[in-house]
């Protein structure tokens, strides 16, 4: 797996992490890894861009989950966020999701990581949403 | 020089003798000028060689200190010595005060020097350093007679000089071979990583008469201290050297050994590790530890009394070549223990998880149940459960009107995100927390969201499980279920020839502990079926190869949608091993397959 990271400025700055190739047990330590280093260094808004990736197991959710509890705001926003969820009213302010493929899209839903996660098809609009 | 020329050939034999006698290089040079002074008659002399860095260093005197050569009324003296050395040719004044160039000195006439002598230690083309010697009171003391005994000598000198750095050489080399063998003697003893940077850390210590020393590992986020020894040892442990910082991280970083002997002015010096321990640098010498090409750590040693020399370099270089070795030895072999344990771990989680799947499929009139559950290599988090729910409004109400007891049925499907021990751990803790939260009072969207608290609380490094629970009324073939973000199960609706996905009803477990989760029903009238199953079915591939998919396993299903319920899961098991020919899945495969006859 490729993974690259690169700052954008919108309204905040976003950390943008772009992964190449399968995010699966074998890679998924490895993009948390990277993802940590970025947030220790001080990354507050992630935007995670799957474009490039074919295929998302259920090791590769559980570090985009992992990644989405660092990032967690404080405990009034967490609480706020996890009450909201079952409404899809309220979605994680820090991290967000970039033009996931058809496959990742479909197992994504289907474990309802939608309902917590922001996802954007575009790249702009998405350095905007935070 | 009055000598007789038998009496110069005697003193020559006698100086060979005399400077062969010994190959310690001190004790030879020491040797050397006492008969430098004793042949001619020079008031002082003084003897330099060229340090590795190629300039002349002061090695032996007479008459003299390293003060007088570095004051300034020597200079003079000291242009004479660089230009010996550089043209290998001897210089001889018998009065300087009135010599050619030498006379035009200031220093030569306000120091009244009269008499200069000096000739190189000339060893074939290279001169290793010259010796000089002066008379500030008589002129015309030195004769060419001088000039050539001294020569004579001085290529005695050179040669025994030459003889003890060798040895000297090899003596280090020797000690680093004794060091070496000590170190793979340790190795043997002892594959403890720690153990063996320590013991060769002591060695290095012992050796070099440093300080501290200590071994720092390169990591992503900078140099950190592996092991320390000597003062502050401890103090030193928690600091971390930035990459690019520091005398170790220009050591790391261009893969090469260097030595500083007054760190205060090297711009290299990272200053705030001493500044955090208290310690006080004053020299420091650092080698990298190179494994395939690849800087993978630092040796660092400091405040050595007198300052370190380039000889210690190499010596530090060479440990470093070994101790780089032995560390990557202990760490591979500290992998390889790791991966012992955790497969027998592995194969314990296996065994755990096995036991925890029903022995057997429940036996209820009217109904027919099938499972299939294949473990990945690497462990997994599938599972499978079956759960009898006694309801006792049902129970009463069936009793009434029949002797059959009323009995529930709560079946679950699982799929821990993941793979290995943590993720069976999970599946351990799922499974127990699942069947504590059934009772048969409760809905089982209240059961779902029950366990769903308790498995959040509890959920580790962003570990989740996806799953689907349903309460069966074997009775009427009321199934009411809540699908926590699980692969959708296939309902088979016999009348209408149609299969229906039991879609979700609620985000994955383990998440959002305040995730309330609801719950549908369906009616399974007979003829109907209802198909589980996790994503080891539909993401079953072969290497790089496409997935099995959920068209593929529909088509599977359709297939079969007259058979019975071991035939279905069979059925499925045969596509899987034909799509995936033969190879052990991926991950866990799990099938369970109930039917309304």
């Amino acid at each position: 797996m490729d993974i690259s990271i690169s700052q954008a400025q919108g309204r905040l700055p976003v950390t943008v992490l772009t992964l190449k190739g399968d995010l699966d047990a074998s890679t998924s330590a490895d993009f948390q890894a990277r993802a940590k280093q970025s947030i220790d260094a001080g990354a507050r808004n992630v935007l995670i861009d799957l474009s490039g990736v074919p295929y998302m197991s259920s090791a590769g959710m559980r570090a985009l989950n992992q990644i989405f509890n660092w990032l967690s705001g404080s405990p009034a926003e967490n609480e706020a966020i996890k009450k909201a969820v079952a409404t899809g009213k309220v979605k994680s302010p820090h991290l967000k999701l970039l033009n996931p493929t058809p496959h990742v899209l479909q197992v994504l839903k289907m474990a309802g990581f939608d309902m917590f996660l922001e996802i954007h098809h575009n790249l702009k609009d998405a350095i905007a949403s935070f | 020089m009055t000598q007789p020329s038998a009496d110069r050939l005697a003193l020559l034999y006698r100086v060979s003798q005399t400077f062969n006698s010994s190959l310690d290089l001190d004790a030879v040079l020491t040797r050397v000028m006492d008969e430098v002074i004793a042949a001619t008659r020079a008031e002082r002399g003084l003897l330099m060689l060229r340090a590795a860095d190629g300039r002349l260093a002061f090695r032996a005197a007479r008459g003299m200190e390293q003060q007088t050569i570095d004051a300034p009324e020597f200079q003079i003296s000291r242009g004479l010595v660089e230009r010996v050395a550089a043209e290998g040719q001897p210089q001889l004044s018998s009065d300087a005060q009135t010599d050619g160039w030498l006379s035009r000195r200031a220093s030569v006439t306000g120091l009244h020097l009269r008499s200069i002598l000096c000739v190189p230690l000339q060893l074939k083309d290279t001169a290793l350093g010259v010796i000089y010697v002066d008379n500030r009171l008589q002129a015309g003391i030195f004769t060419p007679d001088d000039l050539e005994l001294l020569s004579a000598l001085a290529r005695q000198a050179a040669i025994a000089i030459e003889n003890a750095r060798l040895f000297s050489d090899l003596e280090s080399k020797l000690a680093s071979l004794h060091l070496l063998h000590d170190l793979s003697a340790d190795l043997t003893s002892t594959l403890d990583l720690q153990k063996v940077l320590v013991a060769c850390l002591q060695r290095v210590q012992h050796l070099l008469g440093v300080a501290t020393a200590s071994i720092l590992t390169v990591e992503s986020d900078g140099l950190v201290f592996q092991v320390a020894i000597g003062e502050k040892a401890v103090e030193v442990k928690p600091f971390r050297v930035p990459l690019g910082h520091g005398i170790a991280g220009w050591v790391a970083q261009n893969a090469q050994a260097t030595f500083s002997n007054d760190v205060s002015r090297d711009p290299r010096f990272y200053r705030s590790v001493d500044t955090g321990t208290g310690f006080v640098t004053q020299a420091l010498m650092a080698a990298p530890l190179i494994v395939n090409q690849r800087v993978t750590g630092v040796i660092e040693v400091s405040n050595k009394p007198g300052g370190f020399a380039a000889a210690d370099v190499d010596l530090l270089a060479t440990i470093a070549g070994s101790a780089a070795m032995a560390i990557e030895n202990a760490r591979l072999y500290q992998v390889a223990v790791e991966k012992g344990r955790m497969e027998r771990e592995l194969q314990v989680a296996l065994e755990v998880q096995a036991s925890l799947i029903p022995a057997q499929t429940p036996q209820i009139p009217g109904w027919e149940f099938a499972a299939l559950w294949k473990p990945a290599r690497v462990v997994g988090g599938d599972y499978y459960d079956f759960i009898p729910v006694n309801h006792a409004k049902a129970q009463l109400e069936r009793s009434a009107k029949s002797n059959s007891p009323a009995q529930g049925l709560g079946i679950v499907i699982a799929d821990v995100s993941d793979k290995g021990m943590g993720a069976a751990m999970f599946m351990t803790l799922t499974r127990a927390v699942v069947r504590a939260s059934i009772a048969p009072a409760r809905a089982p969207a209240e059961c779902i969201s029950r366990a769903n608290a308790l498995i959040a609380a509890d959920a580790a490094n962003g570990m989740f499980v996806t799953l689907f629970y349903a309460q069966l009324d074997p009775a009427s073939g009321e199934f009411t279920y809540v699908n926590a973000g699980h692969n959708p199960p296939l309902h088979y609706r016999a009348q209408a020839n149609q299969l229906d996905e039991l879609t979700r009803t609620g985000l994955a477990i383990g998440i959002d502990e305040v995730f309330q989760y609801a719950q549908r029903a369906v009616m399974l009238e007979p003829g109907d079926f209802v198909v589980l199953y996790t994503d080891g079915v539909t993401e079953a591939h072969v290497a790089d190869e496409e997935l099995f998919g959920e068209e593929r396993w529909r088509r599977v299903i359709e297939q079969k949608k007259n058979s019975s319920t071991t035939e279905i899961v069979a059925a499925a098991d045969a596509a899987l091993h034909e799509f995936t020919r033969g190879a052990a899945p991926f991950d866990d495969v799990t099938v369970v397959v109930l039917k309304r006859l």
